[in-house]
């Protein structure tokens, strides 16, 4: 996916520009995503692949609680 | 490492930091140690569907992961009186999930049965089956994203193991890079740079379907 060595130290450095990691180099990948097809793309692929993750509602079973306090031998008890 | 590295990587970020508010926290683990019956129950409650994802993302399949969710916080019942109170709770109960859901794998390894099950839990043939939050949608672009949700899915579960352990982590969990070096037990350096192969393989990965 890389076409210029500017992509190969963006991709190398991802990290940095994605957190926002303060220093001389983010500035130079802001830039470089600004301005490279290639990168976009890559940051926007990313971007939603987590998005779409971060929309997954993922939850315990009803019986979650019930059965965990039945396992501690009635602890503490779901009661709230 | 760089002191804005180090200063970045301390700050826990979107979501994370809104969700754990620490002094109630604290105050729920003194108050289960004081003996107050409903404190343990509020602080399972206010953790276990986020540990949940977390394991679920890192073995792929949702009923043993709520079974591995339940033995850690047997655990956490269990060795709480133990617990260094100067330390983050979401620390320790994230390291011991973690270290839960590494055994799981390492068992499942040995097993035939690995790769049917994962797929069984990611495509939603269980009893519980991930949900989105979408449905009065047209039905083509809920196809569509439905798509695109069990690509990102499968995804995932392509990275290796560490890899996955650092993503979910750092982009779902939004644990900074040293909660994340605390219970993976590895270096700032190692996260990071597992971090930044993660993201990589994921993108790349994922690209021809966002095409």
């Amino acid at each position: 996916m890389a076409a210029t060595p500017e992509c190969t130290t963006f991709r190398d450095n991802y990290s940095t520009y994605r957190d926002r990691i303060a220093g001389p180099l983010l500035d130079i990948l802001i830039r470089h995503r600004s301005t490279c097809p290639h990168c976009a793309a890559f940051d926007r692929a990313l971007d939603t692949g987590v998005a779409l993750l971060r929309q997954a509602r993922i939850t315990t079973s009803p019986a979650f609680l019930e059965r965990l306090f039945h396992r501690l031998g009635g602890a503490a008890g779901p009661s709230c | 490492m760089s002191a804005p590295f180090t200063a970045i990587a301390q700050a826990p970020f979107g979501a994370a930091a809104r969700r754990d508010p620490g002094p109630e926290t604290a105050s729920l683990i003194r108050d289960h140690l004081a003996g107050d019956p409903r404190a343990f129950t509020l602080l399972v409650t206010r953790y276990r569907n986020r540990l949940l994802a977390f394991v679920f993302r890192m073995i792929g399949d949702r009923e043993r992961a709520e079974d591995l969710v339940q033995e850690a916080f047997i655990r956490v019942h269990r060795h709480l009186h133990r617990f260094d109170r100067q330390r983050k709770f979401t620390t320790w109960l994230y390291t011991i999930a973690s270290n839960l859901a590494k055994n799981e794998l390492r068992n499942r390894s040995r097993s035939p049965l690995v790769y049917e099950r994962t797929l069984r839990g990611l495509l939603g043939d269980e009893s519980r089956p991930v949900e989105y939050e979408d449905s009065r949608s047209r039905p083509d672009l809920v196809h569509h994203r439905r798509h695109l949700q069990e690509a990102v899915e499968r995804a995932v579960t392509r990275l290796s193991p560490h890899q996955r352990e650092v993503f979910v982590l750092r982009e779902l969990e939004g644990r900074s890079y040293e909660e994340i070096a605390l219970v993976t037990g590895c270096n700032l350096g190692t996260v990071k740079s597992r971090l930044n192969r993660a993201r990589q393989h994921f993108a790349e990965i994922i690209a021809p379907d966002l095409e």
